[in-house]
């Protein structure tokens, strides 16, 4: 077996593109489907810029074959936001939670699937879901009271109700 | 082959796999020779032969006073040797280039970098063109610290070699294990120093001997070193000083530049050897720092008077404040074998490429304000994350007195701007900052003479603020939008170049006496730890940081450096060490070396202080650097305060830690 | 990237029918060790991907047994009610894996196949006394998880067979402990781990299990220091001295993330702490409180 096409969900459109066994999600999206969002930090799972949601759950792109992802849903950064900044993206902005930038798309995936399963975490909580996105830049502070901040009007909603 | 990781071949190929199995392909022959690995033994007699007939690369020598005979009067002397190992940038985006033939012979670069004058200078060089058919686009650079200060221009000439030979556009990337194979490193370094002080604490006599492992090639060492035995001692007065520095020629991947650029090391020592002085004197540290911190007026090591912006006594008061404020919750009762402790640091930094780059120290600027409003600038220096982009932009915009929002950068480019020097030595801010207020104070006078002719009056009396134009001080009937067309009509050119040199520097090299640098930056930090006495682990809870900016123009951009540099320092203080054996990096994949994820990160408390630099842009001056520099002696004070421990060394391991307390 | 063969059978005989006829493939399930390995390779060998394996996904309780199958992710071990209740020890190992993103994608059974020294499953698998349901083109054997590993890297797999499901017995009463230390406070691979599962009544210890991971060619069990605690209540002297006999134990290198006498040492030290906590009283009115009935009951 040598090329074989497969079927993505990809920020809610669906491709087919041909790939070789041995091609990594992550040069998938970036070569071939033109999808610059994920990032090649380190290759091999060390370091987060390369996350996108897999069927709902952030994965390392750099360790998933594409063949792997055949038939899945994927969101990328390009997915998220598309009608209009989030809220977390704002609180991102607000709070000039990024310097250089490149950790960025890994780091608002992994906060968009923690705020989807947890939607009042705790700071512990916060700095566990994005333990595994380094970031050299920025000492995490800002990104991580920006999540907080995200996460605040479901705090008060629910504090409203009790 | 001087390192393992220096370049013998280039391949190009149409895939990556085809690149790799043709490199895999190459065959090497190597005879081995005699290396040298040891940073001390390169000096021994005897040692293999690496660099002329010493294996040095540079020494520097700082002569004030007698301090041999100072000892002698001293009611209290510290002597200890501390060691720092090699610490890896680990920006995220690794090195990467693409370089494209363009028609007409000219090679065009886009890259990830901080300094394209530099690569522009290299590609030439290596190519045999003009600097004039060489232009280099820097592109949005994933993190750069010092690592893409002189490295860059080694990709960036390999792969317009491969253009230039196979005439097609060629990308260069290295992956994480070449990165951190390939590339510089913090120099690993040793510090041998003595410190006499009188009864009352005053520092009376130091004496240093700063010796940093330069690696396989110079590089920037000679310039690091300078930064190294400049700070040697740290902000405080001493009339009896000698510092000694050399930078030694070894077989290990090249050392260069990185945030603090051979300061963090000697200022490891520096602090370290602040702490060990009062305990020896029995005097509390933070009242050993107060006594002989600089102050205006003051005289550092090298002889210079600092006559204005000198906050070092201001940051100490603001972060003990704060801390005294603030204090932690106590340790739980029911862990005993956790110990609470706190240490600090006060540091200082030479703003600017200092007289030791003083050659470099120019930069250009162009502004141009477009018919519909929209201001565009380009300088020659770039953006890597710290934020400059948003710091020129807010200069530009109170200069010019049009809203912020109308004014953006380009991307900096060879082209745009005369060479204006590198993107280093926290010198943005203050010198791309200075170039842009002269181009706009050009354009200010331009604007103001054709206001002041539509409106009757006297330029002196016309201001601008928000695109708001007034006269004497009231809303004039005249908008921005009518005063750019009045401008148009009269062809009066809205473009302007703007250029800046700071005062020149008078410096003795002989004996290491005179201005290093325009001015300086003070920091105090305070860590606060807990250690747990059985494992030897180190968490970090809570780090208090005063910095003196001058002027912080964006202080939300100040506070992201300070927490980014902040966390840098903590790496370097308890993780992050490049392991060598036999010149092979053991460590070169992110789950070896060990940088600090979100659940390593403390409290971080950034503290503003504001001591007005009278040169700088709105007072300001460059800190960038600074924020890493003290964090690990701070650190490292805390630990030994918190166990009644020495420590000569960093990081500061659980396995280091735990073996001084069994030794004990 | 190189042009390679990958398979993806839909069932367990499909799967060892490939196994047997590609004598060098791979299997892969999750790939986070995995690919990162076939990257620094230049020839990949063939791939046998497994995830549509529908046998070996999900979680039940049989007969007295926990069955995770072998695609049983991190993320899955560590929210499930069944692992809480039977398998308290691999839901504290789950938490310590990698990032959440690894915990999405690896898998127990890749965990185990790996036998890496430093894998946080197996001194978890093998306190809680876990088998291994292997299956090949002939057969299904079962095989203590105490006996899968002969050295880094290498199992008693055939080469035709998968692991399909880990079992754990449930047994009432024990309860049990994961400590381990890394380079930072997450994102790290463990330097030393230490498992421990006991059973008391009336706070003696009846039985217990005590392994020690990373410090050993292969995961530690350490009957010496179970010895130890057998018949004594959990106290300070007693921890203390089981603490003497798994630092006696232990093999440790010197390696990149850690020395030799640290290690040796630490062993000592996380097993104390894993015993005070199972020493602790428990909390009856947490529900959240894997809590021990045995020393209520008795």
């Amino acid at each position: 077996m040598t090329k074989t096409t497969i079927t993505l969900k990809i920020n809610g459109a669906t491709r087919t593109v041909d790939v070789e066994p041995s091609d990594v999600l992550i040069e998938v999206l970036r070569d071939k489907l033109g999808i610059k969002s994920p990032k090649i930090g380190c290759d091999r799972g060390d370091c987060g810029t390369c996350t996108v949601l897999l069927n709902g759950q952030t994965v390392r792109s750099c360790l998933v074959l594409a063949v792997e992802a055949d038939g899945g849903e994927i969101v990328t950064l390009e997915g998220i936001g598309t009608d209009g900044l989030t809220p977390l993206q704002k609180a991102f902005i607000a709070h000039n939670s990024f310097q250089c930038g490149f950790c960025a798309p890994g780091v608002t995936l992994a906060a968009t699937e923690l705020l989807r399963k947890n939607a009042q975490p705790t700071r512990d909580e916060i700095k566990e879901a994005i333990a595994g996105n380094l970031c050299r830049c920025t000492g995490y502070t800002p990104i991580i009271d920006a999540i907080e901040d995200a996460a605040k009007p479901a705090n008060k909603k629910t504090k409203a109700k009790k | 082959m001087r390192y393992v990781g220096e370049a013998l071949a280039l391949v190009a190929a149409a895939t990556l796999a085809q690149a790799r199995a043709a490199a895999a392909a190459v065959v090497v022959q190597y005879e081995e020779l005699p290396a040298l690995f040891d940073m001390a033994a390169a000096r021994q007699p005897g040692a293999p032969q690496l660099y002329k007939e010493n294996n040095i690369f540079k020494e520097l020598h700082i002569t004030r006073g007698d301090p041999a005979a100072a000892f002698a009067h001293c009611a209290a002397v510290v002597a200890h040797t501390y060691r720092t190992p090699p610490q890896e940038h680990a920006y995220l985006e690794t090195q990467g280039m693409l370089a494209v033939p363009q028609p007409g012979g000219v090679m065009q670069l886009y890259g990830s970098m901080q300094c394209p004058f530099y690569v522009r200078d290299g590609v030439a060089a290596v190519l045999g063109s003009t600097l004039g058919a060489t232009q280099i686009t820097q592109t949005s650079t994933g993190g750069a610290f010092g690592g893409k200060e002189d490295v860059p221009s080694l990709p960036a000439a390999h792969a317009a070699l491969l253009a230039w030979r196979t005439r097609r556009p060629v990308r260069l990337i290295y992956e994480r294990d070449e990165d951190i194979i390939c590339t510089s490193k913090r120099h690993a370094a040793v510090i041998r120093s003595k410190y006499g002080a009188d009864r009352d604490g005053l520092l009376r006599a130091v004496e240093i001997e700063y010796l940093v492992d330069g690696g396989a090639y110079a590089t920037l060492s000679p310039i690091v070193l300078f930064r190294g035995v400049v700070h040697a001692a740290g902000p405080y007065r001493c009339p009896n000083v000698r510092v000694d520095g050399y930078a030694v020629a070894t077989n290990h991947v090249p050392a260069g530049a990185f945030r603090g650029f051979g300061s963090p090391q000697v200022l490891f020592a520096a602090e370290r050897q602040m702490d060990e002085l009062a305990r020896q004197l029995k005097l509390d540290p933070v009242e050993l720092r107060r006594r002989n911190l600089l102050r205006a007026g003051d005289a550092t090591i090298t002889g210079q008077t600092l006559h204005a912006s000198v906050g070092a006594t201001d940051t100490l008061d603001t972060a003990l404040a704060y801390v005294r404020e603030h204090p932690l919750a106590p340790p739980p009762a029911n862990a005993p074998h956790l110990k609470y402790g706190r240490g600090l640091s006060t540091i200082y930094y030479g703003v600017g490429l200092g007289v030791g780059g003083e050659y470099l120290a120019r930069t250009g600027a162009t502004i141009q304000i477009n018919h519909d409003g929209s201001v565009v600038f380009a300088v020659g220096t770039t953006e890597i994350g710290q934020g400059m982009k948003t710091v020129l932009a807010q200069i530009v915009a109170e200069a010019l007195g049009v809203p912020f929002a109308s004014v953006e950068m380009l991307p900096t480019d060879t082209t745009r701007v005369p060479d204006s020097g590198p993107t280093v030595a926290s010198r943005a801010t203050t010198m791309s900052g200075n170039a842009l207020l002269h181009a706009a104070g050009q354009l200010r006078e331009r604007l103001n003479a054709v206001a002041a002719e539509v409106l009757g009056r006297a330029p002196l009396q016309i201001s601008l603020h928000h695109g708001q134009i007034f006269a004497d001080g009231a809303p004039a009937a005249l908008s921005f939008a009518q005063l750019l067309h009045e401008c148009a009509v009269r062809r009066v050119s809205l473009s302007a170049q703007g250029w800046h040199h700071p005062r020149p520097l008078k410096y003795d090299w002989q004996t290491g006496q005179g201005d290093t640098y325009v001015v300086f930056s003070f920091a105090t930090n305070i860590a606060e730890v807990l250690v747990d006495e059985r494992t030897g682990a180190t968490t970090v809870l809570r780090v208090t940081a005063a910095h003196d900016v001058g002027k912080a123009i964006s202080p939300a951009g100040v506070e992201g450096q300070i927490e980014g540099g902040t966390l840098q320092g903590i790496g370097y203080a308890l993780t992050e060490e490049i392991v060598q054996a036999n010149g092979v990096i053991r460590n070169p994949h992110f789950s070896t070396y060990i940088i600090p994820t979100a659940c390593d990160m403390p409290e971080l408390v950034p503290l503003i202080v504001e001591h007005p630099f009278p040169d700088g842009p709105f007072g300001a001056k460059g800190f960038g650097e600074q924020p890493l520099m003290g964090v690990a002696p701070a650190i490292a004070n805390a630990v030994c305060n918190a166990l009644s421990i020495s420590q000569y060394e960093l990081p500061l391991t659980p396995e280091r830690v735990w073996a001084a307390l069994h030794s004990a | 990237m190189n042009t390679c063969r990958i398979e993806t059978p839909r069932t367990c005989a499909e799967a060892s029918a490939l196994l047997q006829a590609l004598p060098d493939a791979r299997v892969l399930a999750g790939g986070t060790d995995v690919v990162v390995r076939l990257k620094d390779q230049l020839i990949w060998p063939p791939l046998v991907e497994i995830s549509r394996l529908a046998e070996l996904h999900g979680m039940t309780e049989v007969d007295g047994w926990l069955r995770l199958g072998a695609l049983s992710t991190w993320t899955e071990i560590e929210r499930a009610a069944l692992t809480a209740r039977h398998a308290d020890v691999l839901v504290e190992a789950a938490r310590e894996v990698g990032s959440p993103q690894i915990r999405n994608r690896g898998t127990l059974g890749g965990n185990v196949a790996n036998a890496s020294p430093a894998g946080d499953s197996l001194p978890a698998l093998i306190v809680l006394d876990a088998e291994l349901e292997l299956r090949g083109t002939q057969s299904t054997r079962r095989v203590a998880v105490a006996q899968f590993c002969c050295a880094p890297g290498k199992t008693v797999l055939a080469h035709d067979e998968l692991i399909v499901a880990i079992w754990v017995p449930v047994r009432a009463g024990w309860r049990g402990a994961f400590v381990r230390l890394g380079q930072r406070a997450a994102l790290a691979i463990s330097k030393v781990s230490v498992a421990v599962r006991v059973l008391r009544a009336d706070g003696i210890v009846q039985d217990s299990r005590i392994t020690l991971g990373a410090v050993a060619p292969t995961v530690l069990r350490v009957p010496e220091a179970e010895a130890v605690l057998r018949g004594q209540r959990l106290s300070a002297a007693v921890m203390q001295a089981a603490a003497e006999v798994v630092c006696a134990a232990a093999r440790p290198i010197t390696d990149i993330r850690s020395n030799e006498p640290y290690r040796r040492a630490m062993c000592g030290e996380l097993l104390q702490r894993a015993l005070a906590r199972l020493a602790e009283p428990t909390n009856p009115s947490d529900p959240s409180d894997p809590s021990d009935p045995s020393d209520k009951i008795t």
